[in-house]
């Protein structure tokens, strides 16, 4: 049943190189299968993802819980809102700015976290998430308060591409998932680099890492901030289909559903993200479409709840689980060495005299 | 001066449901090491339930017409809230036996995970079967303009603020007896300082996890039906309190009743104080106090109050 593939054999280059054009296919394919008006579907497929991808870099890659990372989801699409409508930016600009606010923002919360960790940093990200609503009604120069902040800008093509709504609708999806794949492979970067290694020494034991030489404490504030930046980029593309931001769209709701799609997703898993934003965007389509009227508290809950007690590595766990059965790639025998010569036997002819 | 008075007052009565809160995550804490997230959602559900137990059949409020016909209700208050408090113990108790215990001893994002996953699911299955309307809930104490002590100065001691305090007080004489004088409580103890010599000794170490989780389901039951007067009863009532109240007893060291007792008035008095008399705080930023507040303890003790300092060996 389960067949062998020897890693970085012709067979399992080639098993990658297909599952990444399916990827691709369906990515570019979208447009074409799903009907006008669900393309919204897709690109906050790929907006949510990378809102649970910045959260999974805190939460299952860095081994800092947040409660409260709809504030910086937030962050980043107040950025784009202020900075268009007040400074008269154009739209797309806008995006890499609200990443940086929102790095910004992480970092500073992550100084107190240095101090705590666990439950602590628990508490204190539940608290800043809780936080988040009130601080915007009480900064109402500059967020427009319980109103909520827009601008009459529109994230239009460029006139090659057409001016019809179809293909600014097509537009907007490709710009998004353009995005959101940069991030992605940012991200792929970030953990599996210097940095990445740095953080599985920390995760297993920080006194062992900062004897290796990890700067704990600066590697703990900046994974914050990237994980920040990240949810901040998110934010912002959730403002470019339509730029208007309140506070109740960034409130903890949000950010337990986002702690809810790392679990569920995979914790520690980028493919897990996808999975996990897939979730958050098209659930509530799916209960409107069947006709049920389900709290989403009531799902997100139930479903945290199984996955942390019984599926603890989520469904991406689950499928290389699966996958492992099917196929599973096994490290070859050890590339033949060039300088083989110098194990060769050496045949000394020794001159003893008889006895 | 009048002024003054009539914060602390406020601050008394605030910090009495933050205490009793902040007691109930100290006793989960310190038999199960775990920080229960769903204690506010649960407070809130129990809320409910003593609304619907005192409340005639209606129509507009789901559970009373069913309530009545099998339960005879309505209720006098003081029945209900026995009553749902009772039912809070038995409910706690259940969720660490069937749920919880799952989670134990796993790394903290699975507890985080399990009892937020639980808040979240109360939380739903409040708003999907009672709506997200807004509903008045009688004090259980003598209320109105008249039932006040006019003290020196002028300022207001409502009665139900005294009431509030007295029932902490009672709860807390309670809780120290059940934890220092019985058997049970003493198993308590042991499986909180030492959970395997606890086993080694006899000690069915389930039953104690269980009754710490009773005990607190119960305790925040409590807080919510005294709260519930001020905040109106809403599936959303318990947020901000859940925050104060684990901050309070992280304040105090999240294993110390008493440094949750402590911690809870610290920081009502703190949100109270600062939030009348810097009016750039006012109500509404008053979780920054809280945090401020967290912050400084920490950054001092960073064990808390009064809590046990960890020492880790290598």
């Amino acid at each position: 049943m389960t067949r062998r593939v020897i890693a970085g054999s012709a067979t399992h280059a080639g098993l990658r190189w297909s599952s990444w054009a399916l990827l691709a296919a369906a990515v570019l394919g979208a447009p074409a299968v799903l009907p006008p008006l669900q393309l919204h579907l897709a690109w906050e497929m790929a907006t949510w993802s990378v809102a649970v991808l910045g959260l999974n870099l805190a939460v299952g890659f860095a081994g800092q819980i947040s409660l409260g990372h709809a504030a910086f989801v937030g962050v980043g699409a107040y950025t784009v809102v202020i900075l268009a409508a007040d400074h008269r930016w154009p739209l797309l600009a806008t995006v890499p700015a609200a990443g940086a606010v929102a790095f910004v923002a992480g970092f500073a919360v992550g100084v107190p976290a240095l101090r705590f960790r666990g439950l602590y940093l628990a508490l204190l990200t539940l608290a800043v998430g809780t936080a988040f609503g009130p601080i915007v009604k009480r900064m109402r120069w500059l967020t427009n308060g319980t109103n909520g902040k827009g601008t009459t800008d529109r994230f239009t093509p460029p006139a090659w591409f057409g001016r019809t709504r179809q293909a600014e609708r097509l537009w907007l999806y490709l710009v998004i998932v353009v995005v959101a794949a940069a991030v992605f492979a940012l991200a792929a970067n970030v953990v599996r680099g210097r940095l990445g290694r740095a953080l599985v020494a920390m995760r297993s034991d920080e006194l062992s890492a900062q004897t290796f030489g990890v700067n704990v404490k600066l590697l703990k504030m900046t994974m914050f901030g990237v994980s920040a930046g990240v949810s901040g980029v998110a934010g912002a593309l959730l403002m470019l289909p339509s730029p208007f931001a309140t506070d109740s769209r960034f409130s903890q709701a949000v950010s337990f559903q986002l702690y809810t799609a790392v679990f569920v997703g995979g914790i520690g898993t980028l493919s897990g993200c996808v999975v996990g934003g897939a979730i958050i965007a098209v659930l509530p389509f799916v209960t409107t479409s069947l006709g049920i009227t389900v709290e989403p508290a009531l799902v997100y809950g139930a479903a945290l709840v199984v996955v942390t007690l019984f599926f603890p590595d989520g469904l991406m766990g689950g499928w290389q689980r699966l996958r492992r059965r099917l196929v599973d790639v096994v490290a070859g025998p050890p590339p033949a060495a060039d300088d083989a010569d110098l194990f060769e036997p050496i045949e000394v002819v020794l001159d003893l005299p008889p006895r | 001066m009048q002024l003054f008075l009539q914060r602390l007052f406020d601050a008394v009565s605030n910090g009495a449901v933050y205490a009793s809160l902040a007691v109930a995550l100290t006793l989960v804490y310190r038999s199960s090491g775990m920080l229960n997230f769903a204690l506010g959602e649960s407070s809130m559900f129990a809320t409910f339930v003593a609304l619907v137990l005192v409340t005639p059949r209606s129509r507009r409020l789901r559970g009373t017409t069913w309530a009545h016909r099998w339960l005879h209700t309505p209720w006098p208050l003081p029945l209900a809230i026995v009553a749902v408090a009772l039912a809070a113990l038995v409910f706690g108790a259940l969720v660490e036996r069937v749920l919880m215990r799952r989670a134990e001893g796993r790394s903290v994002m699975a507890v985080v995970g399990a009892t937020l996953g639980l808040g979240l699911l109360i939380n739903g299955a409040a708003a999907q079967s009672f709506g997200n309307a807004f509903w008045a809930f009688r004090s259980p104490f003598p209320h109105g303009p008249g039932s006040a002590v006019t003290v020196a100065g002028g300022a207001r001691l409502r009665y139900e603020t005294i009431g509030t305090a007295l029932v902490l007080l009672v709860v807390l004489a309670a809780l120290r007896l059940l934890l220092q004088n019985t058997r049970t409580g003493l198993a308590f103890r042991a499986v909180a300082s030492n959970r395997s010599s606890a086993s080694l000794a006899g000690i069915q170490v389930g039953r104690s996890l269980a009754l710490g989780w009773g005990l607190a389901g119960a305790l925040g039951a409590l807080a919510g039906v005294m709260v519930a007067p001020n905040t109106l009863v809403e599936t959303g009532m318990m947020g901000k309190l859940l925050v104060f109240a684990i901050a309070a007893a992280t304040v105090g060291g999240l294993d110390s009743p008493s440094g949750a007792v402590a911690g809870g008035f610290l920081l009502a008095l703190a949100e109270t104080m600062l939030g009348g008399y810097v009016p750039s705080i006012g109500g509404d930023l008053s979780l920054l106090v809280a945090i401020a507040v967290l912050l400084a303890v920490l950054a001092v003790r960073p064990h808390g109050l009064l809590g046990r300092r960890r020492v880790a060996r290598l």
